[in-house]
C-alpha cells in the first residue's frame, strides 16, 4: 500500500507542471506532499523530498509556498538522521528554494540550513557533497551578507576538501561555490584564500574536463579582481603560462573566464601587467580575440585596454605584438555596442601615450570608423562617450597627417578643434606636408570652417593659414570666384 | 717723623705750603706739609675709592692726617682743606663742638690772633719779668693795632690770594677736565672708526661678490650664444678638434647641465635602445608562446580526432562481432562480398577478422556495490547470475493463449533493479554507528554489572575475583607480586649494570623538584 503512494509528482517533467498549476492549486499539492515527508517509510520520504524539490525548482511562487508552507524547517531537522538518498533530496529541495531570489534564500537560512549543510559537506557520499555544494553555492551567490552567513557556518574549509576529491562532479561544484563565495568583498575572497584554497585550483587548471576548467577560472578570477594582494596571491601559485593554453581551449566560455583571469591580474598594477607582457600573454590574449566571436571577446579587449593603459612601454609592447587589428576587427564586426565601446576604450588607451603610438593607431584606418561611430545616432550613450575620449586622446597625439585628413571633412566643431589643432602644430615645420595638404584639398576645407574669433579654433586656423601665401589662402577662400567676378566686372580697362 | 698718610685729593701742596707759610712762619709747618705734599705722588691703591690711577680726582675728601707734634692732637679741618685757606669754617660735627677752630699752636697767624701767650718766641725767656712785663705791656695797644693791622691785610690779601688760588684751580681743573674729554674723544673716534671701517669692507666684499657673479653669468651666456653659431660652423666645418678646444675654453654651465641632464635621462630614464631590445624581446617571446600554444592546441586536436577515431573503430568492430553470421561462406557470398564487386567491401574483411561475440551477456551493475563500506569485511560484493541459458530452438509453440516464450523467458530473467528501498538499507549510518558502539563497549566491558556507589549496602557484598588473577590453587602472584620471569643463572654478573655515560642532569631533577602531593591529582 505504502509502495502505491509513491506520489506522482516523482514522475512528472517540467511541461507537464502547467498543467499540474491548472488542475491543482500549489497548495493543496503542497499539503498533499507534506505528510508524506513524515511517512514511516523512508523510500516514501526520499520520493515526496524529490518531488517538492522539483516543484521548488521550476518556478518561485511554488518555492515561496514551499516556505510559507513552514516545509523548510522539517526538512532541515530531518535531514541530519536519515541515510543519503533523503540528503540528497532535502539538499535539492535546499537549493531549489534558495536558487531565486535573496529572500528566498534568507528564509533558508534562517531555518538553520546552513549548518546542517555544512554537516553534510563532511559526509562520505560525494552525492550528497555535491548535492549540499551546490546549495551552498546557489545560496552564496545572491548578496554579501548571505555570503557570510556561509562562510561562518565554517562551510569554506569543507568546500576545499571537497575540491581536492576525486570526482570530477564534486569538483566542479565545489569550485563554482567558492567563485561565488568569493565574489561579493575582498574579505570573504581572503576568507577563502586562507583555506588554502588558491593551490588546488592553480592545480586543477590542468584538468583536462572543460566545465570543470571554467568554474576553477571563475573562482580564481573572482579572488584575484579584488586588490592587488590577492592578485600577486594568485600570480604566485604559478598560473602562468599554464593559464595561456586554456586561451587555447576548444571550449568558448573556459577561453573567457581565461581572459577574464588575466584581465583581473592586468588590471590592478604596471608590474603585473609588465609580468604578463614578460609570459606571453599579451600574445596569447590577443590570438584569443582574433579566434572568438561575440561576448566571449569582451574581457581580452578589455584586458588590452588595462595593460595598455598603464604605461606607454606597455602600450608600445601591445602594437609590436600586433594587438592593434584584432582591436579594429572587433570595433568593426561586433554587433553590440558595450563591446564596440570596449573596443574603442582600449584603442584610445594604446594611442594617447605618444605620436608613435597615436601613429600606430592611426594607420590601421582606425579613425574614420570611431568617428562614424561618435557620429551615429544609434550608438548607445556609453559608446558615444567612450569613441568620442579615444578619439580626443588619440588625436592630440597624432602627427601622421594622412590618417588625419579624411576626419577634415565629417567631423562636429568640437573634435575639429584637435584636428585642426594638430594640423596647426605639424605644417609650420613640414613643407611637404604643406604640398600635400593643399592638394588633397585640406586647406580648403579648412577655409570653410566657420569658427568664431577669439576661439581656440580660429588661432589654429590662423596659424594655418600664416603657413601658407596670401594668394593661395585667398585662392582656396570660399566664395573666392565670386569676388574675382566682381573684380571683373567692375574692371575699368586701360585703353 | 711718619710722613703723613697719602691723602686724598691733596692738591700740589705748593700752594698750600706758601700760603701756609706766607705770613707766618710756620718753617716747621712746611715739613710735615712737604712730605704730604710729596706723598701725594705715592698716590696708589690704598685710597678709598680707587680712582685715582687715573685722574687727579679733585673730589673734596676730608682728609686723615696723623696727629703730627706740630699740629697737635687731630684738628678737624674744613670740609675742602685745599681751598678755604683763608677763611677758617666750622668743622663738620668731627671732633667736639668749639665755638672756632683751633689755632695751631705757634702756627701762622691767619688762623686768628694767637693769644700772645701761645706765641713761641725765640729767645724770649722769663729773666726780667716785671720789666718783660711792663715791656710788653706797653708794647700792647701797637700790638693790637699792629696785629689788626696785619690780619686786615693779611685778610685782604688773603681774600685776594683765595680768588687767585680758586681761579687757577678751576682754570687748571678746567684743563684737566677738558684734557680727559679730548682723551675720550680720541678714543671714541679711534674704536668708531675702526669698527666703520670694518663694516663697509664686509659690505664692499658683498658688492663685489654679487657683481662679479653677475659678470660672470652675463659672459657665460654670451658665450653660450656665441657657441651655439660657432659649433654649428665648426660642425658644418667639419673640423673636430679645434671645437674641441674651443669647447674646453668657454663651456657655458648651461652648455654642460644641457649634456648632463641629456645623458642622464637617456640613460636611465628613457633609454631608447634598451626600450627597443626589450620589444624585440617581447615580440621573439610572443612568437615562442603563439609557437607553443598552436602546439598545444594542435596536440588536443590530434588527441580529439583520436579519440573519435578509436571510439569509431571500436564501435565498428562491436557491430562487426555482433553480425558475424555475415561472413560470407564458401558457398554463398555475404552482403558485404557481393560478387559484382572487384575487392570484397572493407566491412567483409572485418567480419573475417573479428572473432564471434560470445553470448554471455554483460556484466550487470551489482546492487550492493555501493554499500560495500556496510560490509566491513566482504571485498568483492555478491553478483547475482544473469540467466544464461537460451530458449531452446525449435520447440513448438505451445497450443492456447500463452504468451511468447521469449518474452516470458525475458521476463523471467531480466536482472534484479532493485528498488529504491530495497537498494538502500533502512538504517541510516548514524543508527548503525550506534549500534557498533554498543557493541564495542559490551565487548570491552570487564564485568555485566553496574559499577554501583559506595554505600553500605555493598560493603559485605564479595569481591569476584576476576579471571586473571584467580588461579587453580589461589591467587597468583604473577601480576601482583612479580612481574617478571628472572632467570638469575643466565645473568652476565652478578652486580647491576653501571652507567658510563654521566646521567644528564635535567632528567635526574624529574619528579623531585616539586613534592609529592602535587601528583595526586
Amino acid at each position: 500500500m505504502h509502495q502505491q503512494c509513491y506520489p506522482s509528482a516523482n514522475f512528472i517533467s517540467v511541461e507537464h507542471l502547467n498543467f499540474l498549476q491548472v488542475l491543482f492549486t500549489w497548495k493543496s499539492v503542497m499539503s498533499l506532499l507534506r505528510p508524506l515527508l513524515l511517512d514511516v517509510v523512508p523510500t516514501i520520504q526520499q520520493t515526496a523530498a524529490l518531488a517538492l524539490g522539483r516543484l521548488a525548482n521550476y518556478n518561485d511562487d511554488l518555492a515561496e509556498a514551499v516556505v510559507k508552507g513552514d516545509i523548510l524547517p522539517q526538512l532541515v531537522c530531518s535531514l541530519s538522521e536519515q541515510n543519503r538518498f533523503y540528503k540528497k533530496a532535502a539538499a535539492f529541495v535546499l537549493r531549489a528554494v534558495g536558487k531565486h531570489s535573496p529572500q528566498l534564500a534568507q528564509a533558508v537560512v534562517q531555518c538553520g540550513a546552513l549548518e546542517t549543510l555544512a554537516i553534510c559537506l563532511e559526509d562520505f557520499d560525494p552525492g550528497v557533497k555535491e548535492a549540499a555544494a551546490w546549495a551552498l553555492g546557489y545560496i552564496a551567490r545572491h548578496n554579501s551578507e548571505l555570503s557570510q552567513a556561509v562562510v561562518d557556518a565554517g562551510a569554506v574549509p569543507l568546500l576545499v576538501l571537497c575540491i581536492q576529491e576525486p570526482e570530477i562532479a564534486l569538483k566542479r561544484i565545489a569550485a563554482s561555490t567558492l567563485s561565488d563565495i568569493s565574489k561579493h568583498s575582498p574579505e570573504l575572497a581572503q576568507t577563502v584564500v586562507d583555506a588554502g584554497a588558491i593551490a588546488h585550483l592553480a592545480q586543477m587548471i590542468l584538468n583536462p574536463d572543460a566545465k570543470l576548467k571554467r568554474q576553477v577560472l571563475s573562482a580564481l578570477s573572482q579572488i584575484a579582481k579584488h586588490s592587488v594582494d590577492l592578485a600577486e596571491l594568485v600570480v604566485e601559485a604559478e598560473i602562468f603560462p599554464v593559464v595561456l593554453t586554456c586561451l587555447k581551449d576548444s571550449d568558448e566560455y573556459v577561453k573567457k573566464n581565461g581572459a577574464t583571469l588575466i584581465r583581473e591580474i592586468a588590471k590592478h598594477t604596471p608590474e603585473l601587467s609588465q609580468f604578463i607582457v614578460n609570459a606571453g600573454g599579451v600574445a596569447a590574449v590577443i590570438d584569443c580575440i582574433g579566434s572568438c566571436r561575440g561576448t566571449v571577446r569582451l574581457p581580452g579587449i578589455m584586458m588590452l585596454g588595462y595593460v595598455a593603459a598603464h604605461s606607454e612601454n606597455l602600450s608600445m609592447a601591445v602594437i609590436v605584438s600586433k594587438g592593434i587589428p584584432p582591436l579594429c576587427t572587433c570595433l568593426v564586426e561586433e554587433q553590440e555596442d558595450h563591446i564596440k565601446a570596449a573596443a574603442a576604450w582600449a584603442l584610445g588607451q594604446v594611442g594617447r601615450h605618444t605620436p608613435e603610438h597615436a601613429r600606430a593607431v592611426a594607420v590601421a584606418n582606425v579613425l574614420p570608423t570611431l568617428l562614424s561611430m561618435y557620429m551615429d545616432t544609434h550608438s548607445s550613450e556609453d559608446l558615444q562617450v567612450k569613441t568620442k575620449r579615444a578619439l580626443k586622446n588619440i588625436l592630440q597625439k597624432c602627427t601622421y597627417l594622412p590618417a588625419l585628413e579624411p576626419l577634415l571633412h565629417d567631423a562636429p566643431p568640437n573634435i575639429m578643434k584637435h584636428i585642426v589643432g594638430q594640423f596647426s602644430k605639424v605644417l609650420p615645420h613640414d613643407s611637404k606636408a604643406r604640398r600635400l595638404f593643399v592638394t588633397t584639398g585640406g586647406l580648403k576645407k579648412v577655409q570653410e570652417i566657420k569658427a568664431e574669433p577669439g576661439s581656440l579654433l580660429q588661432e589654429y586656423i590662423n596659424t594655418i593659414n600664416n603657413c601658407f601665401p596670401e594668394e593661395i589662402v585667398r585662392y582656396y577662400s570660399p566664395g573666392y570666384s565670386e569676388i574675382l567676378l566682381e573684380r571683373v566686372e567692375n574692371y575699368q580697362p586701360v585703353l | 717723623m711718619n710722613p703723613a698718610p697719602p691723602s686724598p685729593g691733596r692738591s700740589p701742596g705748593r700752594l698750600r705750603r706758601s700760603a701756609h707759610t706766607g705770613p707766618g712762619a710756620g718753617g716747621g709747618r712746611a715739613a710735615p706739609q712737604a712730605p704730604a705734599g710729596r706723598a701725594r705722588k705715592r698716590l696708589g691703591p690704598r685710597q678709598e675709592g680707587g680712582r685715582h690711577h687715573l685722574s687727579p680726582s679733585p673730589a673734596p675728601h676730608r682728609q686723615h692726617r696723623a696727629p703730627s707734634p706740630l699740629t697737635g692732637p687731630r684738628r678737624p679741618l674744613g670740609p675742602s682743606p685745599r681751598g678755604c685757606l683763608c677763611r677758617p669754617r666750622s668743622p663738620h660735627g668731627a671732633g667736639p663742638g668749639r665755638g672756632r677752630p683751633r689755632l695751631p699752636a705757634g702756627g701762622a697767624g691767619w688762623y686768628g690772633p694767637l693769644p700772645w701767650w701761645r706765641r713761641r718766641r725765640a729767645g724770649g725767656g722769663s729773666g726780667g719779668s716785671m720789666a718783660a712785663l711792663a715791656r710788653l705791656r706797653a708794647r700792647l695797644p701797637a700790638l693790637r693795632e699792629e696785629c689788626f693791622r696785619r690780619n686786615r691785610c693779611v685778610d685782604e690779601d688773603r681774600k685776594i690770594k683765595y680768588k687767585a688760588a680758586v681761579k687757577i684751580q678751576s682754570w687748571f681743573r678746567g684743563c684737566r677736565v677738558r684734557a680727559y674729554l679730548r682723551h675720550l674723544n680720541k678714543m671714541v673716534i679711534c674704536i668708531q672708526k675702526r669698527w666703520r671701517g670694518y663694516q663697509s669692507r664686509r659690505y664692499f666684499r658683498k658688492i663685489v661678490k654679487t657683481a662679479y657673479f653677475i659678470m660672470k653669468m652675463n659672459f657665460y651666456n654670451e658665450m653660450a650664444v656665441r657657441l651655439k653659431s660657432v659649433r654649428s660652423f665648426w660642425t658644418e666645418s667639419g673640423v673636430n678638434k679645434g671645437r674641441m678646444w674651443h669647447l674646453i675654453g668657454t663651456l657655458s654651465a648651461l652648455e654642460i647641465q644641457k649634456r648632463w641632464r641629456g645623458y642622464y635621462v637617456r640613460k636611465y630614464i628613457h633609454n631608447y635602445y634598451a626600450l627597443k631590445k626589450y620589444l624585440e624581446a617581447v615580440s621573439v617571446n610572443n612568437e615562442i608562446v603563439r609557437n607553443e600554444l598552436q602546439e598545444y592546441a594542435e596536440m588536443n586536436e590530434k588527441e580529439k580526432k583520436k579519440k573519435d577515431q578509436e571510439k569509431k573503430e571500436k564501435e565498428k568492430e562491436y557491430q562487426a562481432r555482433k553480425m558475424h553470421y555475415l561472413l560470407s561462406t564458401e558457398q554463398i557470398a555475404g552482403i558485404y562480398n557481393s560478387p559484382f564487386r572487384k575487392s570484397p567491401d572493407p566491412m567483409e574483411l572485418l567480419l573475417r577478422q573479428s572473432k564471434p561475440l560470445s553470448h554471455r551477456r554483460q556484466q550487470v551493475k551489482s546492487p550492493f556495490r555501493d554499500e560495500l563500506y556496510d560490509w566491513p569485511t566482504c571485498t568483492r560484493p555478491p553478483t547475482f547470475h544473469a540467466g544464461e541459458s537460451l530458449p531452446p530452438i525449435g520447440r513448438q509453440k505451445p497450443q492456447g493463449p500463452f504468451r511468447d516464450t521469449a518474452e516470458v523467458l525475458r521476463q523471467r530473467y531480466m536482472p534484479l533493479e532493485p528498488t529504491l528501498r530495497v537498494a538502500a538499507s533502512i538504517d541510516s549510518p548514524l543508527e548503525k554507528a550506534r549500534v557498533e558502539m554498543k557493541r564495542g563497549e559490551w565487548r570491552n566491558h570487564i564485568h555485566d554489572n553496574e559499577f554501583l556507589p559506595f554505600s553500605s549496602y555493598h560493603k559485605n557484598e564479595k569481591y569476584d575475583l576476576s579471571i586473571h588473577r584467580s588461579g587453580k590453587y589461589g591467587q597468583e602472584t604473577y601480576g601482583i607480586k612479580h612481574f617478571r620471569e628472572v632467570q638469575p643463572n643466565k645473568w652476565v654478573t652478578g652486580k647491576d649494570f653501571q652507567t658510563v655515560l654521566p646521567s644528564i642532569v635535567l632528567f635526574e631533577k624529574f619528579g623531585k623538584t616539586y613534592s609529592r602531593c602535587g601528583q595526586i591529582v
